[in-house]
């Protein structure tokens, strides 16, 4: 059986090794060059602990499966990094919220719990000086080396006979109701009995190309790293007062940063702002004045390509048999995206589908109406 | 190497903590820094390309080894202790009619932004934008046009030994030679054809130096232990500074804005201006189509990117192993993407990668134009 899969980004290059595991003859068509999208354009972090349960439940089960990647990709190490995930709280509100869910990290073996402020400052010291927290979140987590991540499922891909082709995908074909492959926009057709559509931060435009009533959209990150220095922090960091910012400092020693703009509206841009540097820069000094000394030597975007329950899309597309989605990933795509590929390439192969999948049921917006997701507050966005 | 603080190369540790040699006043200048790695460094110069992966991170027993002490065998300098609070800057959006940045006896008039005012151009943003920091300002600038007048600055040379301390640019030299950093007498090789070779000449008169080699063809190899000792073109002439005429337009600001760039093809390789918008004009040394210098075949051993430790034999067997295009090669090996960004690197990259039959459209280019500390960037913005 022959299948085409949209999009060389992790998603797409852990379906298409997947997928060759299980004997199927794989095509992916890729528009720039593989990672080119947001497998290349964030930082990595992956962590067991969610707001909801089934998402911790899927989280801790996709963790354990970044730990097999070295083995299923001939070897080759993704740089998996395992360290503790640190969510500082600076807002007695914000206790309110996390305190409760400690019960449920339990029963799921998220490996996370609620701390006091001595232990977030003894976790991460160059928080000290700064703005004073009211306690954190401490939880197992790991940085991947995306690129070394990237390319060890490109290498295995290739060295299994997954074909690669450079195109814009603008169309779909379809035969009695089926997929039947794709089309380029310079008018090549690559055939296939299943299309997959995992094209990242453009799977909507995609989607809606092939006539999918899509609810993804895209919602800019932006991103600064700095040049490298000594081992100064081990966990990686996030907070959500006053707005949603985080950082760590990489393998290579450099730090990556970002404060997200509270207006930042939906849309399609992997531009950079001014504004960016100025705000990330003083909230950051103000939590973590230690780090003024370090000079920052790029700054780029990517989106998170999101949906309105910031769950991904898993599985067959409504009203066309053989179009599948594995996108939608709200900003945990490297996370997710190992495990979300060995199942559906089960799905697929006819080997039935994962009970775990049903949060992610691409079905579940049909016949919804969905307006653009709006960024909102962090906490807001799991309310149920 | 750069002059102009876009590299680390010339880092020394001071008593106030790490700075740039080129960057700071002469009475900062207290010796190299010392770098207790330097042991590892040689060992690593005799292994061959992916050693370190096929030996280290691949076997499945090693592949557990924590990962956190590799962290730990870093060159790389300590975090400063905590300094005193900088003042936060205004932010603002301004509008302009015309922009220049660099040098303002080109284009006389307009929004001036020059490193020599203590004002720095970040980079070009999407709408004509120009993102400066100004006195106490941070300011998102939109422009209707702009001119960049960026100059050029060194492209690091393709030969063994290139990563020596004592290579260095025209620019270079004469600044070393203002702050009293050359004795009288010093011997110096100089690799520079037509107006770089005759600016060289000038400053050798002025400071005293004597050039006990000059040529536009690049020598085979710089030779030395600890500093560059002698060039060997076949026979070695010694000397203690290797002074360099090939040089890079700056063309961040430019390409950033739209504008599209290509490697040279004749003599040695640059990456200069091909084609750009209506509303940006590009003056001086940026405008540069041409190195003037010969090409010389890079060496495998040269390095391709001192920031990142990648040399040109790692740009071929990345290219070897299947990485067929600038972008790839850049995230598997690191090469353009430290402190420099790939100004003194990305001619020599492009350039070892064309010579395989690659296409080489060169590497998206980001703000910042020079690393800028983030007490230095924080605004309320």
């Amino acid at each position: 059986m022959r299948s085409i899969v949209v999009g060389a980004g992790i998603a797409g290059l852990a379906l298409a090794v997947e997928l060759r595991r299980l004997g199927w003859e794989v095509t992916v068509v890729e528009a720039r060059y593989p990672g080119a999208g947001n497998s290349t354009r964030n930082v990595g972090r992956v962590r067991r602990m969610q707001l909801t349960a089934d998402l911790t439940e899927f989280a801790c089960r996709a963790f354990d499966k970044w730990s097999t990647v070295a083995e299923l990709t001939g070897g080759r190490n993704p740089l998996l990094y395992p360290t503790r995930y640190v969510w500082v709280l600076y807002d007695d509100a914000e206790r309110e919220v996390v305190e409760p869910l400690q019960p449920m990290w339990g029963q799921h073996d998220a490996r996370a719990r609620v701390v006091g402020r001595n232990d977030v400052l003894d976790a991460v010291p160059v928080l000290r000086g700064g703005q004073r927290p009211v306690g954190g979140v401490i939880g197992d987590a790991a940085m991947v080396h995306h690129d070394a991540a990237l390319y060890a499922y490109l290498l295995v891909a290739r060295e299994r006979g997954v074909r690669f082709e450079t195109g814009t995908v603008t169309a779909l074909s379809t035969a009695d109701g089926r997929a039947a492959g794709v089309v380029t926009e310079s008018g090549q057709t690559f055939a296939g009995d299943v299309v997959v559509n995992a094209a990242g931060g453009r799977s909507g435009d995609v989607a809606r190309a092939f006539g999918i009533d899509a609810p993804n959209s895209p919602l800019r990150r932006e991103v600064l790293v700095t040049e490298p220095s000594r081992p100064f922090m081990t966990p990686v960091v996030t907070f959500y007062r006053p707005q949603e910012g985080w950082f760590n400092q990489t393998l290579r020693g450099e730090m990556v940063a970002g404060v997200v703009d509270v207006d930042e509206q939906p849309g399609m841009t992997e531009e950079s702002t001014v504004r960016f540097l100025g705000r990330t820069a003083r909230v950051l000094l103000e939590k973590a004045p230690r780090l003024a000394g370090l000079r920052v030597v790029r700054q780029w975007a990517g989106v998170y390509d999101t949906t309105p329950d910031k769950r991904p899309l898993v599985g067959e597309y409504p009203g066309v048999a053989g179009l599948y989605a594995l996108n939608g990933w709200s900003g945990r795509g490297i996370l997710l995206a190992p495990l979300s590929a060995e199942l559906l390439a089960r799905e697929i192969a006819g080997r039935g589908r994962d009970p775990m999948l049903e949060p992610f049921d691409p079905r579940r917006f049909d016949g919804v109406t969905v307006e653009a997701t709006a960024p909102g507050d962090y906490y807001s966005g799991y309310a149920h | 190497m750069c002059g102009a603080g876009y590299c680390a190369q010339c880092e020394i540790a001071t008593p106030t903590g790490r700075v740039l040699a080129c960057q700071a006043p002469p009475d900062a200048h207290t010796g190299r820094r010392a770098d207790p790695l330097r042991p590892l460094g040689r060992m690593a110069e005799r292994v061959p390309p992916w050693f370190y992966e096929r030996r280290f991170l691949r076997p499945r027993r090693l592949r557990r080894l924590p990962l956190h002490l590799l962290r730990h065998l870093s060159a790389a300098g300590h975090l400063g202790p905590a300094a005193p609070p900088s003042p936060v800057r205004r932010f603002s959006e301004i509008e302009v009619e015309t922009a220049v940045v660099g040098r303002q006896d080109l284009h006389p008039g307009g929004f001036a932004v020059d490193l020599a005012d203590g004002s720095l151009a970040l980079g070009v943003y999407p709408d004509r934008t120009l993102g400066v920091l100004r006195g106490d300002d941070l300011l998102a600038v939109r422009f209707e046009n702009l001119v960049i007048a960026t100059g050029s600055h060194l492209r690091l040379p393709p030969i063994a030994g290139n990563d020596l301390p004592g290579v260095i640019g025209i620019d270079g030299l004469e600044r070393f030679g203002l702050a009293g950093g050359l004795a009288p007498g010093l011997r110096i090789a100089v690799w520079a054809a037509a107006e770089q070779a005759v600016a060289a000449e000038r400053l050798a008169a002025r400071f005293g130096l004597e050039i006990v080699w000059m040529s536009d063809r690049a020598p085979r190899r710089l030779v030395g232990r600890r500093q560059v000792e002698a060039v060997d073109d076949g026979r070695r002439t010694a000397c203690s500074l290797f002074v360099t005429g090939a040089r890079q337009p700056a063309l961040e600001l430019a390409m950033q804005g739209g504008a599209q760039a290509a490697l040279t093809s004749d003599g040695l390789p640059i990456v200069a201006l091909a084609d750009a918008p209506g509303w940006m004009r590009v003056v001086g040394g940026a405008a540069r189509r041409s190195s003037g210098l010969p090409d010389v075949p890079a060496a495998d051993a040269a390095f391709a990117c001192l920031c990142e430790d990648v040399r040109v034999g790692d740009i071929r067997a990345c290219v070897a192993q299947g990485f067929r295009h600038p972008e790839l090669v850049k995230r598997r090996t690191g090469a353009m993407t430290g402190p420099c960004q790939g100004k003194l690197c990305s001619a020599l990259v492009l350039a070892a990668m064309r010579d395989l039959g690659v296409d080489v459209p060169p590497t998206r280019s980001r703000p910042l134009t020079r690393p800028v500390t983030l007490g230095e960037l924080a605004a309320h913005a």
